[in-house]
């Protein structure tokens, strides 16, 4: 019941905000919203399925540049074209299984890394289709009519597919298959003798994890306006793996607050010329040394002590993925 | 027919052969014990039961269906659960959620369906099912209390207890009393029978514990060096001279 109230508080000051805050604010809240939404996709494949990726930035561009081109040439409705570069993306994930399927840990990483690098490498050569390194401008979002033209309206698009992802994710975490995402996750063995199979459960994580980024990259587009292909490299990738990492590795709360965390860190930082560099690595430094459970669990140290312990914490699974 | 058969199963491991032409079959209903000195290959024959290797050779079939033909996670679907020696538990789950993993593949609802929140009166309902057996077990209390901070004896219980969620016709115990106390060992030992008798269960379980293997065991199959070294009544093999050898061997070794 508190968590209903204190959820139903959060969600007022979320709708209201576009009343206190500037325009750019709103902007910079609505581009935090799609790394929500891609950084719960990397965190039930990593966090919960221990499926290390660092190449999600691919997924990210195949979705932005699937709806894009969904709308700018078959003229789609923008709200379709969302979850059909969901779709689109959630079955590009299955390029990902192959080699989860055979390889572990730090290998598997490797894989994801080249992934990305390879998708960062297609798209600026594709010139016919996505316009090359100058990148494409993005249609505006039309919905039933009326035009999302302003940074307010995008922001409540925004916030509506974050809290609709929010909640599906919700859904999984606490079903049969979210419990067989930890189970392989901890014991391979123990899970495939209770029955769940490694082969499928690892797909439902590939797609589903592709399905998210494939809907954020959508959003993506038309909250930029604009993409190109330098913006899906992997700094990017590394940039939604630390938000999942500071949030907090399985953890949907963590998710929501690593990404906010870091897409509004460099603008708190903007004031300090020359130094951001500095301060924002030992933001990132300090947060690992003084919260090992991420943001997250940070937060539950106070409220739930009692199953802190559940989450992973970032360092000592990274240990884990590399020592296979 | 048997139930469980197992035909001149051989496996090696390197250089070292853990089993080297094992037989012996486990009739509907009966509790098996499978004994032998440390390293004698019983946990092999478990694992090969579960399809984590591939043997070098000989054949396992259950219910007359070769057993070799399948996937790991096939082998629960025709109804062999098992617990694992060093704990299978998944550590950071509640007490609760390891027992629902047990129902896994009882769960009706697709992915799609899930996702959508859909399937949630069979998530209850299994709940209900398995917070019954934990109050059965006297373990109600700990229903939402995390695996890993429990004392080893319990845990042992919670996997014995998400092995029965799953349905099994077989049970596969790997040393279900180890690191107990004799009170606990008495406890586990009358649990087992009960539930043999009410879930209509057949049990085959590996354990050093003598206490345990003569109190319940209806038979007894010895090891030794991947072999079978005697086999029949558990008095019977207790005396058995291949068997009291073995063990002596083990004892001079540890000492
Ligand atoms: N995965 C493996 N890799 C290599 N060798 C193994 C493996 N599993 C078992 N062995 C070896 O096979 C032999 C039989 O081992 P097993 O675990 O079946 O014995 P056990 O009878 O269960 O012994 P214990 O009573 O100590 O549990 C041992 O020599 C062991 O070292
Ligand atoms: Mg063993």
């Amino acid at each position: 019941m508190r968590r209903l109230i204190l959820w139903g508080v959060a969600l007022c000051l979320l709708a209201l905000a576009p009343l206190f805050l500037r325009s750019y604010t709103l902007y910079i809240l609505s581009l935090a919203g799609v790394y929500v939404i891609a950084t719960l996709g990397l965190n039930l494949l990593t966090g919960y399925a221990g499926q290390l990726s660092i190449g999600h930035a691919g997924f990210l561009a195949i979705g932005a540049y699937t709806s894009a081109l969904l709308v700018a040439r078959l003229g789609l409705p923008f709200w379709l074209s969302i979850p059909l570069a969901g779709l689109l993306t959630g079955l590009t994930g299955f390029i990902l299984l192959v080699p989860a399927l055979r390889l572990t840990a730090i290998y598997l990483a490797i894989a994801t890394l080249g992934f990305g690098a390879a998708v960062a490498e297609i798209l600026p050569r594709w010139t016919a289709l996505t316009g090359g390194y100058q990148g494409m401008k993005v249609p505006k979002a039309v919905l039933f009519g009326l035009a999302l033209d302003s940074d307010v309206k995008l922001y409540y698009l925004t916030l509506s597919i974050v809290i609709v992802m929010l909640l599906l994710a919700r859904n999984i975490v606490d079903s049969k298959m979210g419990r067989a995402f930890i189970a392989l996750r901890d014991q391979e063995r123990a899970a495939q003798a209770c029955g769940i199979s490694l082969t499928r459960y690892k797909a439902y994580a590939f797609f589903i994890s592709a399905f998210y980024t494939g809907i954020a990259g959508g959003l993506y587009s038309f909250v930029v306006g604009y993409i190109s292909p330098g913006e899906f490299d992997l700094a990017k990738s590394l940039l939604i793996f630390m938000m999942m990492a500071l949030g907090g590795m399985a953890s949907l709360p963590g998710s929501v607050l690593g990404a906010l965390f870091l897409s509004f860190l460099p603008h708190w930082l903007s004031g300090f010329r020359g130094l951001q560099q500095f301060i924002y690595g030992a933001a990132l430094v300090l947060v690992v040394i003084f919260m090992p459970y991420g943001f997250w669990g940070f937060v539950r140290r106070w409220t739930m002590p009692d199953k802190l312990e559940r989450l992973p914490r970032p360092l000592r699974a990274v240990v884990e993925f590399v020592r296979g | 027919m048997a139930l469980l058969e197992v035909e001149e199963l051989t496996m090696r491991f390197g250089g070292v052969k853990a089993l080297d032409g094992l037989s012996f079959a486990v009739e509907e209903g009966q509790i098996v014990g499978l004994i032998g000195p440390n390293g004698a290959g019983k946990t092999t024959v478990f694992n090969l039961i579960s399809r984590f290797y591939d043997p070098v050779g000989g054949r396992i079939r259950f219910r007359g269906e070769d057993l070799l033909r399948l996937k790991p996670h096939q082998v629960l679907e025709r109804g062999i659960a098992r617990t694992f020696q060093n704990l299978g538990l998944f550590p950071y789950m509640t007490v609760l959620e390891n027992l629902l993993v047990g129902r896994h593949i009882h769960y009706k609802a697709g992915p799609w369906a899930l996702a959508l929140g859909l399937g949630r009166r069979e998530e209850r309902a299994f709940r209900a099912e398995a917070e019954g057996l934990l109050d059965r077990l006297g373990l109600g209390p700990l229903k939402g209390a995390v695996v890993a901070f429990l004392p080893y004896g319990t845990r042992k219980f919670i996997e014995l207890a998400r092995a029965l969620m799953t349905r099994p016709k077989l049970l596969l115990l790997d040393e279900p009393v180890a690191g107990m106390n004799a009170t606990e060992t008495q406890m586990m030992g009358e649990f087992i029978k009960r539930v043999r008798d009410e879930y209509g269960l057949t049990v085959l379980l590996v354990e050093h514990d003598m206490s345990l293997v003569m109190g319940i065991c209806e038979r007894v199959i010895a090891l030794n060096f991947g072999r079978k070294i005697a086999e029949g009544a558990p008095e019977e093999v207790q005396r058995d001279p291949a068997v009291i050898e073995a063990y002596l061997g083990e004892e001079v070794r540890v000492a």
